[in-house]
């Protein structure tokens, strides 16, 4: 009988990341907060842009998880706000599939990336190692 | 300069006939393409212009073009076009150096916009690589620690290794990176890279 191997499990480790997070949709906070927590340092929460924006110092070891519903313009301006000010934290930025021109848009930035949902969790920690990567 | 051209390059040819449409009604002069392959027999890199593709075509696709061009090094910026862009395969394109991808159908202004940008792109690296004095000087009136983080970042170190490196604060680094990108003209280390990378001394 043929034994089919099942798929090896993707074991990142605990990444040294702090994962700052703006959605504003509690489900899907909880859901990130769930995938994230055990693999990175720490996960923070931040109700809007301007809470992000407003919050000093950004940690070096940074990266951001955004939201782009409901508003793909707020999580693009907030990339774009972040890059004037001289940050470059990488930002990974989750939207629908309506969200097309959103991504482009953030997509042209720099250390930026954009996952189009539903993203599985194994999706979202790949994502996050890989731009951890530059700051760990 | 020579005028530069719209390169069109789509297997559709009611396509490529509003494409090229679109930009003569503005002044544009543009040339058509039914492959990928018919362009590249075409191709000489002195030609100013930029391309207007799409990712679905026969044989060879938008985004195999836009792999072997990078091959080449040719630097011609590209506006990817399609009705079928998914958002990963558009964000690849960016990725890779794609100025724009528009879905049809089209917004024509969208696609001006993308066109104009893609050009001014081109005059650009032209005028830079054109202006080897232009460049060179603008390196020459970095200060000297911005010139240290340039070389290393240009190496794709990123900041946080850079300041390890130089012993200087994360934030530091941060401050030289964003002052020298605005200094040389350009909006990415990327961007740096690609203008740098056919002068670097072997």
């Amino acid at each position: 009988m043929a034994r089919t191997m099942p798929p090896k499990a993707c074991r990142v480790g605990r990444m040294k990341a702090t994962v700052y997070v703006v959605d504003p949709d509690p489900d899907e906070r909880r859901w990130i907060e769930s995938v994230l927590a055990p693999s990175v340092a720490a996960v923070v929460f931040f109700a809007d842009a301007t809470a992000l924006l407003a919050h000093a110092p950004i940690r070096q070891d940074a990266l951001l998880v955004a939201a782009t519903e409901p508003c793909g313009a707020g999580a693009l301006e907030l990339v774009r706000e972040l890059r004037r000010r001289g940050v470059s934290l990488p930002v990974i930025a989750l939207g629908p599939h309506t969200a097309f021109r959103t991504a482009v848009d953030i997509a042209r930035l720099e250390s930026t990336d954009f996952l189009e949902r539903p993203i599985t969790a194994r999706q979202l920690r790949a994502a996050v190692h890989k731009a951890s990567k530059g700051v760990a | 300069m020579a005028e530069p051209t719209v390169f069109i390059i789509d297997d559709d040819e009611a396509v490529r006939d509003s494409v090229k449409e679109l930009a003569s009604s503005v002044g544009l002069h543009a040339e058509t393409f039914r492959s990928a392959l018919e362009f590249l027999d075409a191709f000489d890199a002195a030609r100013p212009g930029c391309l207007v593709l799409d990712v679905r075509m026969a044989r060879m696709s938008g985004l195999a073009l836009q792999e072997k061009l990078a091959a080449m090094r040719a630097r011609i910026p590209i506006v990817f076009i399609s009705g079928h862009g998914d958002i990963a395969m558009a964000v690849n394109a960016v990725k890779a150096g794609a100025v724009d991808f528009v879905q049809k159908p089209y917004h024509e202004q969208q696609l001006l916009d993308a066109i104009n940008a893609a050009l001014a792109k081109d005059a650009a690296l032209r005028a830079a690589t054109g202006n080897d004095r232009g460049l060179a000087e603008r390196v020459a009136a970095l200060t000297a620690r911005e010139r240290e983080v340039m070389e290393l970042a240009l190496k794709g170190l990123p900041s946080k290794v850079i300041a390890k490196e130089l012993g200087i604060s994360h934030r530091t680094v941060e401050l030289h990176r964003s002052r020298l990108l605005e200094k040389l003209g350009v909006s990415s280390v990327t961007e740096l890279m690609r203008l740098t990378y056919d002068r670097r001394p072997e």
